[in-house]
C-alpha cells in the first residue's frame, strides 16, 4: 500500500482531473447498460448510438490520463524515482494505471468492433452483452485504483507532503 | 433519456447516481485530514460497495446468482493465493528497510498541477 507521503501532489487539480476521469468511466458504464438494453430489444440504431457514446467516454478518459502522465513525467516522476516522496510510487503508479489504461484502450477498440458488427448483423445481442461485461469490469477496477492510488497519495493540506 | 430507454432502466440511473455520490464522498475524505488508517478503511469500504453495485446491477449478476457465485468464489480464491505470493516479500522489504539509505524526499511542489 502506498503511503500518503509517497506523492506530495498538493494541487487540487490532480484530484479534480482524476475525479473527472472517474465520472467519464462511470457514465460510460451507464451508456453501455443502455446499449445492451437496446440490443436485447432489437434496436440497432440506438445500440450504435450508445456504444459510440460509451467509446467517447473511454476516449475522454484516455486523453485525460495521457495528459496527466505527460505532466507527471515532465515534473520528474519516473519508474525508479519520485521527486515528491517514496521512490516506489513511480513504479506502482505507472504499472497499475498503465495496465488499466491499456485495458480501456482495448475496450474502446472492442466496442468499436462490436458496434460495426452488430450494425451489419454479424454480432448478436449476446455479443454486445459480453462486451458490456468487459467494459463494466474495467470500470470496476478503476473504483479501486482511484481511491487507493490517487486519494491515498495526495496531500490536500497545501504542504509538500506529510 | 429514461423515457428513451424504458422504465426498466430506472434502477440503473439510481445506481449511476449513487456511484457518483459515493465517489464525491471519497473525494471529500481526501480533503478532510482523516487519520490514514480510518481513511483507508473508509475508502476500501466505499469501493467495495461501489464494486458490488456495478457487479450486481450493471453486470446484471444480482439476477444470476449461480453465475455470481461461480465468478466471485474462484476469483477470491485466486486473489488470496496471489496475495500469499506477495506478502512474504512485503514483510522482508519492511524488516530489512530496503529504502532506509535513500536521501529524504525533496520538498518540491509540482508546478502546473
Amino acid at each position: 500500500m502506498m503511503r500518503r507521503e509517497s506523492l506530495a501532489m498538493t494541487s487540487r487539480t490532480w484530484i479534480a482531473v482524476s475525479t473527472l476521469m472517474t465520472f467519464c468511466l462511470l457514465s460510460s458504464s451507464l451508456t453501455m447498460v443502455l446499449a445492451v438494453h437496446h440490443a436485447q430489444h432489437g434496436n440497432p440504431a440506438k445500440v450504435a448510438r450508445w456504444l459510440i457514446l460509451t467509446m467517447v467516454g473511454g476516449l475522454a478518459f484516455l486523453v485525460l490520463h495521457a495528459n496527466e502522465w505527460r505532466e507527471l513525467i515532465h515534473e520528474g516522476l519516473r519508474l525508479t524515482s519520485n521527486p515528491w516522496g517514496h521512490p516506489g510510487f513511480g513504479a506502482t503508479f505507472f504499472t497499475i494505471t498503465g495496465l488499466h489504461m491499456f485495458h480501456v484502450f482495448t475496450g474502446v477498440c472492442y466496442l468499436g468492433t462490436v458496434a460495426v458488427g452488430f450494425a451489419r448483423g454479424r454480432f448478436t445481442a449476446e455479443d454486445v452483452e459480453v462486451s458490456g461485461l468487459y467494459w463494466h469490469f474495467v470500470d470496476l477496477v478503476w473504483m479501486f485504483v482511484f481511491p487507493l492510488i490517487y486519494l491515498m497519495s495526495v496531500d490536500m493540506s497545501g504542504g509538500p507532503g506529510r | 433519456m429514461s423515457g428513451d430507454a424504458g422504465s426498466g432502466m430506472r434502477p440503473m440511473y439510481f445506481v449511476w447516481f449513487w456511484l457518483l455520490g459515493m465517489t464525491l464522498i471519497e473525494v471529500m475524505l481526501a480533503y478532510l485530514h482523516t487519520p490514514i488508517v480510518i481513511m483507508l478503511l473508509a475508502l476500501l469500504g466505499l469501493s467495495l460497495v461501489k464494486a458490488a453495485l456495478i457487479i450486481g446491477y450493471f453486470m446484471h449478476l444480482k439476477f444470476e446468482r449461480l453465475s455470481l457465485a461461480l465468478t466471485l468464489i474462484p476469483a477470491m480464491v485466486m486473489c488470496l493465493l496471489l496475495f500469499n505470493v506477495i506478502f512474504p516479500d512485503g514483510n522482508r522489504v519492511r524488516s530489512r528497510g530496503v529504502f532506509r539509505d535513500l536521501p529524504p524526499p525533496q520538498a518540491v511542489t509540482p508546478a502546473g498541477h
